[in-house]
């Protein structure tokens, strides 16, 4: 017999389901959450390296639709902790040093936070991570050496064919 | 009516959603399955002020909260404290510089060093991350560190932006 909470049943099925959802606790393994919202993917189109919104194109998870394919936004379907991480390789592609740019978390269209990087060769790798306490409805995007994030005088910024990996998800 | 749990929590529900103890908010469950924890302990920053390069010697790196959910960590003395046993996620982003150097950079854990990283760069500036999981007793504390910079005139970049900071309960 399932536990009825003013109408959401707690009930026994391989676990402890929760409500009509897929989310149950079962032994050992503790919480599973097949609806965890998130996206991982990568820009591949291609383009101009000072970019805003990435492009990231191609998602090979993008679980409850966050990510937006035409936007390049991840709304926030509930109030949560999210973990965000960009990387790619970074500069503008000529080979030449110098290519100093800088890579920000935009929050509703604002820059939140940025990174900086002084390339001092062809294809660095560059890396940037943050978990943000967000509202439901609240939209994540970067940007690459343009507005609304910083932006400096050089050609510097990501490159979009491939060699990036962006992934966005809740964490709590 | 609230289902209650030998006093310990109050599972309540408006028939779609489950919130366990309504009041605080400790965890609750949306109608499709997706779990939040309102109340972890969380916190970003970044550093602010400190100027640039920025070098704490052997002390921690004094990030300034931005957020700071559940008061655990202390602009003062830059240290996380862990309210309960768990395990802790930290992120950390810095630009380090400004001239060419080395240095390490780690997470040091009740006076002891996790996951020492290293940068040695030919000159400029140049962005490093180290991200990890830190477990925790309760009242276990742990900060950012930066060890042996050469020249020691070196450091991190602490004059607001061009960095980020995270810790946030995981489990």
């Amino acid at each position: 017999m399932p536990i009825n909470i003013n109408g959401y049943n707690l009930s026994n099925e391989s676990g402890l389901r929760l409500g009509a959802s897929s989310t149950t606790i079962v032994g050992t393994y503790g919480i599973l959450e097949p609806t965890l919202p998130g996206m991982a993917g990568s820009a591949t189109a291609g383009g101009a390296y000072k970019v805003y919104p990435f492009p990231v194109n191609d998602v090979n998870l993008n679980t409850g639709s966050p990510w937006n394919l035409s936007t390049y936004r991840f709304t926030c379907p509930v109030a949560g902790i999210y973990y965000i991480s960009y990387s790619g390789i970074v500069g503008d592609g000529d080979g030449s040093v110098g290519k100093a740019a800088y890579y920000a978390i935009i929050v509703n269209g604002g820059n939140w936070y940025f990174s900086y990087r002084d390339t001092l060769a062809i294809w660095e790798l560059h890396h940037i991570e943050m978990q943000l306490k967000l509202s439901a409805g609240d939209w994540i995007s970067w940007a690459m050496n343009t507005a609304p994030g910083p932006a400096s005088a050089t050609s510097g910024g990501a490159y979009q064919s491939n060699h990036n990996t962006c992934t966005i998800w809740l964490v709590g | 009516m609230g289902f209650d749990i030998a006093g310990v929590a109050t599972l309540t529900s408006p028939g779609t959603t489950l919130s366990v103890d309504g009041a605080s908010n400790w965890m609750q469950v949306s109608a499709n399955g997706v779990l939040t924890r309102p109340q972890a302990p969380y916190m970003r920053g970044q550093l602010v002020g400190k100027g640039a390069p920025y070098n704490s010697g052997t002390g921690p790196l004094m990030v300034s909260a931005d957020v700071n959910v559940g008061g655990c960590w202390n602009d003062a003395s830059g240290y996380w404290t862990a309210p309960v046993q768990g395990f802790y996620m930290a992120t950390l982003g810095a630009l380090a510089g400004s001239a060419a150097g080395s240095g390490y950079f780690s997470i040091r854990k009740n006076g002891g060093d996790l996951n020492l990283n290293h940068w040695n760069h030919a000159g400029g500036w140049h962005y490093v991350t180290l991200s990890t999981i830190v477990y925790c007793e309760a009242n276990d504390y742990f900060c950012w560190v930066l060890q042996s910079v050469s020249p020691p005139t070196n450091g991190f970049f602490g004059d607001g932006g061009h960095g980020m900071y995270s810790i946030a309960l995981m489990a």
